[in-house]
């Protein structure tokens, strides 16, 4: 099957053959007419030098007819001289009018003929001859086959060079191409078939893509090692006071409890960052069960609430249907849903709104469950179609992969996850459809 | 002392003799410069070119005949010749005009007579001598311009009593048709000539045609004559074109006698015999010659002439015929200048360039010419 890219390049040949084809038969027939014309001028002019010889001739017997001046003898000549010279006609004239092309003698072409007129020679009032020729008629003059021979190759040089740029199009440049993503992603050799171009143009994306990959886990690994890092850190601290010498029980206990806390607190995070990165690097396995989708909706903004009082930020839930039964993974959904919540609430993080507010909506439309997370904060800072990829976090402390994982949880489940803009509320939106247990079926 | 005596009266006489006898005297000869302008039909190069031969000839044989004779009469000849193509007529006028310039004292011109009529154009003042023009035209040009040959009303008076005799003779009907070249005005002055004649005898022309080129259409003419029925045909053309017609007609199974005017040419360099259909052809042309050798008796050359060297054309016997004539009027004229040999030839030119032949009959019989008899 032809894609459609591929017949516009089609195209594109066809149109670079054809028009400069088109360009080299209308060149070859201006120069065809023109090479014709000259000939047809060379025609002329040469039935003008055959017509000079006969006219000398033919002038000098009708000056001596009109010298003698007998009666009829100018016809009867002129007659004969018209018969043996192989002329159109001969007669005498007074006065013609054309230009000279000698002192006594001239020519011009009209009505279909050659007339030539020359002075008879020897008589002392100027008498004319005037004999004339079937004139050269430029198109009978025509060599149609020169027009054919010279387009011929025009038009095999057309036919061929498509058929030759087709099948050079498809084997070196459409084929490599499409060879082409597939080669760099698996660092395999490119074909020793392919031209040097199209070598050269995959040896630059793989080593891009090594660049980047490294670069990506080079940032990865920062951002874990700085978290993890600075968590760990906490922890020794807390044990460094802990193995103090002290005398003192109270401090000790007090030292003691402080590194129970801070383990409680640190070591699940650090779990949790663990976890976030293989789930970012691996696919994420779901098993959906038939469930409330307004109860997991409502664990994720329980999950937020510490948060959202903290934020003074109010969280809204309006469901339009009371029990939203869809299959679906709850912790995973979960998840996701608190990743999106927890950036609406710390959206308002450095910004003294009035009244931030976080507004989760659940619709049903044409059959698909939509989940609109909206809130009033200044909006998304990153593009809606870069926002998902990894690593792009604006957050101060944000690791980069919150809104990447959500969205592999929810493609997960055959679902959607698109941003944009909240028309009711000015701040960033994120839409969350899923199929309904009737669409999955169908 | 006797002997002194002698030789004293030896060289007295002697003395007395050479003193009385005159030194014998250097006569200068006066040159008289002739040109002889001839057309050639350029179409058929083995005549021309033997023509050419035979008219040179004739012109080297004459004058050497002459030389003593005009000697004696104190003249010497310088001869120019210029042939030039039969088709250009204007070079008779130029190259008359040529001549003039260069001191001719005679011309002697072609024989077509519009050839001839063009020559005189460029020679009016300057005697001029045809060898055979024979048109009415000529006639009229005066006594400074002559032709050797009969006028056509000469030939055609002949013809047309000639071929009342014939009809007479073989009780015939006296109807005839007449075919004659559109662009050969002698033709078409010997026709009226004789149309005049026949009509004075009582002859009557039944059909016009006119023709022209060398091999002119001949549907027309075998109609009529198959229509008309005449006795015979009036074809006063040169001798291609009256081949032709005779081809033509023989062709269609009829058989008329044929009539010509001085065109047809002779047994040896006409076209007639030659045709592949006038084995059968009958008639009879009149000439202002006789064959050659009849001619040639009637010349006062004719008994000095080599016999490896007789000239075999008519033109060639004009040729010889107008230097005789030439030498002979310059004996008894005398004339010292060209102006002199201008006046006395207005007075006696026409007295010696003339015909001395009349009118010869020539036989058209199973496709041969031959001639017949000479009429004055």
């Amino acid at each position: 099957m032809t894609s459609r890219k591929e017949r516009s390049l089609q195209e594109f040949v066809l149109r670079s053959w054809l028009i400069p084809g088109a360009l080299a038969f209308f060149v070859s027939v201006a120069a065809f007419a023109i090479v014709e014309y000259r000939e047809y001028r060379s025609m002329v002019a040469r039935s003008v030098d055959l017509l000079a010889h006969k006219s000398t001739i033919v002038s000098r017997r009708l000056s001596a007819e009109l010298m003698l001046g007998k009666d009829g003898a100018i016809e009867a000549v002129s007659k004969q001289l018209a018969t043996d010279l192989k002329l159109l006609s001969v007669g005498i004239s007074a006065k013609p009018s054309c230009i000279e092309t000698s002192k006594d003698s001239c020519a011009r072409v009209f009505d279909g003929a050659v007339h030539y007129y020359q002075r008879a020679p020897g008589l002392e009032s100027k008498i004319f001859s005037d004999i004339t020729v079937n004139a050269p008629s430029y198109f009978e003059s025509m060599d149609l086959h020169l027009l054919l021979w010279s387009g011929l190759p025009i038009f095999l040089t057309l036919a061929v060079g498509i058929l030759i740029q087709r099948i050079y199009l498809r084997k070196y440049i459409l084929k490599p191409i499409q060879s082409l993503v597939h080669t760099t992603a698996n660092r395999s050799e490119p074909s020793p078939e392919w031209p040097i171009e199209i070598k050269d143009i995959s040896n630059r994306l793989s080593q891009s893509f090594e660049k980047q990959e490294q670069a990506v886990f080079g940032q990865l690994a920062r951002g874990v090692v700085h978290d993890v890092k600075t968590l760990l850190h906490s922890v020794m601290s807390a044990m460094e006071l802990v193995n103090e010498v002290t005398e003192e029980s109270e401090k000790r206990k007090s030292r003691l409890e402080m590194l129970q806390k801070t383990s409680t607190i640190n070591l699940p995070k650090m779990k949790k960052i663990i976890e976030l990165t293989l789930d970012g690097s691996r696919e994420i396995p779901v098993r959906p069960v038939l469930g409330n989708l307004n109860a997991t909706i409502r664990s994720s903004i329980e999950s937020n609430r510490h948060l959202a009082l903290s934020r003074k930020v109010n969280v809204v839930f309006d469901s339009s249907v009371s029990d939203l039964m869809v299959s679906h993974d709850a912790i995973q959904l979960e998840r996701a849903f608190t990743n999106l919540i927890k950036n609406g609430i710390e959206a308002f993080e450095s910004r003294s709104d009035q009244s931030p507010i976080v507004q989760i909506k659940t619709v049903i439309e044409s059959g698909q469950v939509k989940v609109q997370i909206e809130d009033s904060g200044p909006g998304l800072k990153t593009p809606s179609d870069q926002i998902f990829k990894p690593l792009r976090s604006t957050k101060s402390h944000g690791s980069g992969l919150g809104l990447f994982v959500s969205k592999k949880i929810i493609e997960s489940h055959r679902g959607q996850l698109l941003a944009g803009s909240s028309d009711t509320l000015k701040g960033a939106k994120f839409t969350v459809t899923l199929l309904t247990d009737r669409e999955a079926g169908t | 002392m006797r002997l002194s005596w002698v030789a004293l009266l030896l060289i007295v006489l002697g003395s007395s003799w050479s003193f009385a006898t005159p030194p014998k005297k250097q006569t200068k000869l006066t040159l008289v410069k002739l040109s002889f302008l001839e057309a050639l039909a350029p179409k058929d190069t083995t005549s021309s070119a033997r023509f050419e031969k035979d008219y040179l000839a004739a012109l080297d044989i004459g004058k050497r005949l002459n030389k003593r004779k005009l000697a004696q009469c104190g003249y010497e000849l310088e001869s120019n010749t210029f042939f030039y193509d039969a088709s250009d007529p204007l070079q008779a006028k130029e190259h008359a005009e040529s001549a003039v310039k260069n001191g001719a004292w005679l011309l002697v011109g072609p024989r077509r007579s519009n050839h001839y009529l063009l020559l005189v154009k460029g020679a009016e003042s300057t005697p001029t001598v045809s060898l055979l023009a024979s048109s009415s035209e000529v006639e009229a040009l005066g006594k400074l311009h002559l032709s050797l040959s009969p006028t056509n009303s000469v030939m055609a008076k002949s013809a047309a009593i000639e071929i009342s005799i014939r009809l007479k003779k073989i009780g015939a009907n006296k109807t005839y048709i007449s075919v004659v070249s559109e662009d050969c005005l002698s033709c078409k002055d010997f026709a009226n000539a004789f149309d005049r004649e026949a009509k004075k005898l009582g002859l009557k022309k039944v059909d016009d045609l006119k023709i022209t080129g060398d091999f002119p259409e001949t549907s027309a003419i075998v109609a009529s004559i198959r229509t008309k029925k005449p006795a015979f045909v009036l074809l006063p053309n040169y001798s291609k074109t009256t081949s032709h017609v005779m081809s033509a007609v023989e062709g269609s199974g009829q058989n008329p006698l044929f009539v010509g005017g001085d065109g047809w040419g002779d047994s040896k360099f006409g076209f007639v015999q030659n045709a592949d259909h006038n084995h059968e052809v009958e008639g009879f042309t009149v000439r202002g010659m006789p064959p050659v050798e009849q001619g040639l008796k009637k010349l006062s050359i004719y008994k000095d002439l080599p016999k490896t060297e007789m000239p075999s054309s008519g033109s060639a016997l004009g040729i010889l015929k107008s230097l005789e004539a030439t030498v002979e009027f310059l004996c008894k004229s005398k004339p010292k200048t060209s102006t002199d040999f201008k006046k006395s030839f207005e007075k006696q030119g026409s007295k010696l360039f003339a015909s001395p032949w009349g009118v010869s009959i020539f036989d058209l019989n199973g496709g041969n010419i031959t001639y017949t008899r000479s009429t004055q």
